[in-house]
């Protein structure tokens, strides 16, 4: 028998470099890993706190390249939290621009990316990106696709406070069970983890998604600065608020330091001087600092663990530096508290140490949960958890369904997220409608729903017709946009095969306007049938498949050229839907019309 | 671990240590559906859950979506779904109520399964009845540590009886005891 040389595996395997994103509500920060330290990502201005803030005028400019001083009152803050709300909800901009905050967003993932690539010399689009814990899915998967619509391959979305403990558990050396308790410019955050070698367990999370420095910073400007200068919040302009807001935030800030001073401001075009203390300033933030406190100890009892089990506080996010903060946690838990690693840098930091394991390997896991209950709503408008929240992820159940009705053909399943009972408390995140079913009598139909969170937290939903064997799978969407695992199919593709010198992220766009049109042609497949001639059906077909070929190629001037033809064919079936829609009023009265 | 299995992609009867495919490295799926089997666990009603929290973390660590970031789609999907099934039995296992469950239909004793399973016994229902109110009344944290403590204490001889009859094979007898035991559990959950 010969010997037969075996060569060391991973020796000569080159690094896949992969970027952190934290995407802040006021900052943002991009880092990576790289022969064995992290490095953060300085912009034109050798800045690494990126604010996350947009100026749309004739171009573009974000973040310290806005001249604040000049533009505060033009500028978009705080994007972020309106993905609380609804991600793909249209804001009208100062310029009359109006756009969602993922098209927002987009634009600013887009700045991050440049200014890496200008940085780095080398374009990543590899990334781990971070979201708040507390973010509910449609939250969750708007900011996945704002960064993937601008060319980003999101390997992985971690939340926030997992990513921090990460970086502490493996650049800190910290072992045992802490409480992360992470207060960002938008969103806080707490999580119970225990820290083992090897093993970083993320136990429970809680959180509430409406609640930062922006609150505080709103606080004080309603309970010091209007109060003292007895001015009304609505006599005040839009504008002038904005930059009232920022004044709030340095007195904020200021009032850490130093006990007492003045701040001049502006209101309404009149200079006015307000007297600042700082404990007058801990008693205006006391409520909502007490307030993070509760729901840290509610944490604890939700996992079942007792306080003397846990070895310390880890600090995260800006707004920890309010020393309120500090005090009110010693005062009620007794334990030591840690911020070695800088507030506004930690998270990136973990998210690239993982982004780093994610794709060179490694024998650390990291585990972590959902933190809200999935469900559906039951008769009676109640709903049925499914998944209850701190569940691990990833995690499949399944649930089978059946009709109320004799010949029942089709079912409605509203799917939730949430702790209350009542389903209109819980945030709605999309209908499923399992049709054609055979019909026969109520009770018979059975249909299997399987809901599954993978481990980004983005959660599938598939449906099996256990009589006829029939799947479908619906992916809960949030609006007529397209869905993460289209996006990501999109992302993966252009990125793997694209060459050098092509621009990934036109190519990316066409291909998501491509596959828009698809859908909504699948969409209105029985208006088509009815309203289109044989030959003009034929054709739409035709086209749509070309163009499903092309989508799994990179050839970005053939997609486009598939899609103009298809919009052309189609622009006619547009017009006759408007049509029957003006024949169904037609015969009504005036009144039911305008109603409409 | 079967030495001998075919391989779901190379189609190969080849050997797999860790799950893996010694011929083509690709992860296989876990055979196992029972949670007990899928940690390679006595079936026994009390559990070392030391013991079974390092299975589960030795599995995780193989199966995690996290280590197949790289990986083609249909390995992608396997890490998923077996990953999901090990949390699914994990927690099964962690809970008293749903291992009895577990337990009670390996051995084939059909469990009556209407919800609320009416108190055949109106001593327990009385003795419940009881112990609720008692919780509804508490004032002071010295108080309802003590009630905290007590509510463990049963729960720890219900499970020692439980094993009993489960190794007895008086199965009737352990179901009737899980009655008791939910109605526990979930006073010790709402007690917070």
């Amino acid at each position: 028998m010969s010997l037969v040389n075996i060569e060391e595996p991973n020796k000569n395997q080159t690094i896949s470099k992969c970027l952190g994103i934290d995407f802040g509500t006021t900052n943002s920060v991009c880092s990576m890993k790289l022969d064995d330290k992290v490095i953060f990502i300085e912009d034109s201005n050798k800045k690494t706190l990126i604010p996350t803030a947009l100026l749309f005028k004739k171009e573009i400019v974000v973040g310290n390249d806005i001249d604040f001083k000049k533009n505060i009152q033009d500028c978009v803050f705080s994007i972020k939290r309106n993905f609380v709300e609804n991600p793909d909800k249209k804001m009208i901009l100062s310029n009359n621009l109006e756009m969602s905050p993922v098209e927002i967003s987009k634009e600013f993932f887009l700045y991050l990316k440049k200014m890496t690539k200008n940085y780095l010399k080398e374009d990543l689009s590899d990334c781990v990106l971070t979201v708040p814990a507390y973010f509910d899915e449609r939250a969750r998967s708007g900011i996945m696709r704002s960064a993937l619509m601008a060319g980003f391959n999101v390997r992985r979305l971690i939340n926030e406070p997992t990513a921090a403990a990460f970086a502490y558990g493996l650049d800190e050396k910290k072992r045992g069970s802490f409480l992360v308790y992470d207060l960002g410019g938008g969103t806080f955050d707490v999580s119970l983890l225990k820290l083992k070698d090897k093993l970083f367990k993320v136990v429970g999370t809680s959180g509430d998604a409406n609640l930062g420095g922006d609150d505080f910073d709103n606080l004080i400007l309603e309970e010091l600065i209007l109060k003292d200068l007895k001015i009304k919040k609505e006599d005040i302009a839009d504008n002038n608020l904005k930059v009232l807001l920022k004044e709030a935030k340095l007195i904020k800030e200021k009032s850490q330091e130093t006990k007492n001073f003045t701040a001049s401001l502006i209101i309404n075009g009149e200079k006015k001087e307000i007297n600042v203390n700082s404990f007058k300033i801990d008693e205006i933030l006391e409520e909502l600092v007490e307030k993070t406190i509760s729901i840290t100890s509610e944490l604890l009892n939700d996992c079942e663990a007792e306080i003397n089990e846990i070895d310390g506080f880890i600090l995260v996010g800006g707004s920890t530096r309010v020393k309120l903060i500090t005090k009110k946690l010693e005062e009620k838990f007794r334990k030591k508290i840690f911020n070695e690693l800088d507030p506004d840098h930690v998270v990136s930091h973990g998210a690239s140490l993982h982004g780093f394991e994610l794709l060179n390997g490694s024998d650390n896991l990291l585990l972590d949960v959902t933190p809200l209950s999935l469900g559906i709503e039951t008769m009676g408008g109640l709903m049925e958890k499914i998944i209850p929240r701190n569940s691990n992820i990833p995690i499949v159940k399944e649930q089978v369904f059946t009709t109320n009705e004799n010949g029942q053909t089709s079912i409605k399943i509203s799917v939730l997220q949430g702790e209350r009972e009542i389903s209109k408390n819980n945030t709605f995140l999309g209908e499923l409608i399992l049709s054609n079913l055979e019909p026969k009598p109520a009770g018979i139909p059975r249909v299997r729903v399987r809901f599954s969170l993978d481990a980004d937290g983005i959660l599938f939903v598939s449906a099996i017709d256990e009589s006829t064997g029939n799947e479908q799978n619906s992916v809960i969407k949030t609006g007529i946009d397209l869905s993460v695992e289209e996006m990501k199919k999109i992302v993966e593709s252009s990125i793997e095969n694209a060459k050098e010198d092509m621009d990934t992220r036109s190519l990316i766009e066409s291909k998501i306007k491509a596959t828009r049109l698809i859908n909504e042609v699948n969409n209105a497949k029985i208006e088509i049938q009815n309203l289109c001639s044989k030959k003009d059906i034929e054709k739409i077909y035709n086209i749509t498949n070309m163009l499903n070929n092309e989508l799994k190629k990179n050839n970005k001037v053939e997609i486009d050229n598939l899609v103009e033809d298809l919009n052309e064919i189609t622009k006619s079936f547009a017009e006759k839907i408007v049509n029957k829609n003006f024949k169904n009023f037609v015969g009504k009265d005036i009144d039911i019309l305008e109603q409409k | 671990m079967r030495p001998n299995q075919t391989c779901w992609y190379c189609q190969k009867r080849t050997e797999v240590i860790n799950f893996q495919c010694q011929t083509c490295n690709k992860i296989q799926k876990i055979k196992e559906a029972n949670p007990y089997d899928i940690f390679d666990t006595e079936k026994t009603f009390i559990l070392n859950f030391d013991d079974l929290e390092e299975k589960f973390l030795k599995l995780q660590s193989i199966f995690h979506p996290d280590k197949f970031v790289n990986a083609d789609s249909n390995q992608k999907q396997i890490s998923i779904a077996e990953s999901a099934k090990i949390n699914n039995a994990y927690n099964v296992l962690m809970n008293n109520v749903d291992r009895l469950k577990v337990l009670l239909d390996f051995y084939g004793f059909k469990q009556d399964d209407k919800e609320g399973k009416s108190f055949k016994d109106p001593d327990l229902l009385e003795e419940i009845m009881d112990l609720q109110s008692k919780c509804m009344s508490i004032e002071h944290e010295n108080e309802k540590q003590k009630i905290k403590n007590e509510i463990k204490l049963q729960i720890g001889s219900l499970e020692n009886e439980i094993e009993k009859n489960i190794k007895e094979k008086v199965f009737s007898k352990a179901q009737d005891l899980s009655i008791k035991l939910s109605y526990l559990e979930k006073i010790r959950k709402d007690l917070k």
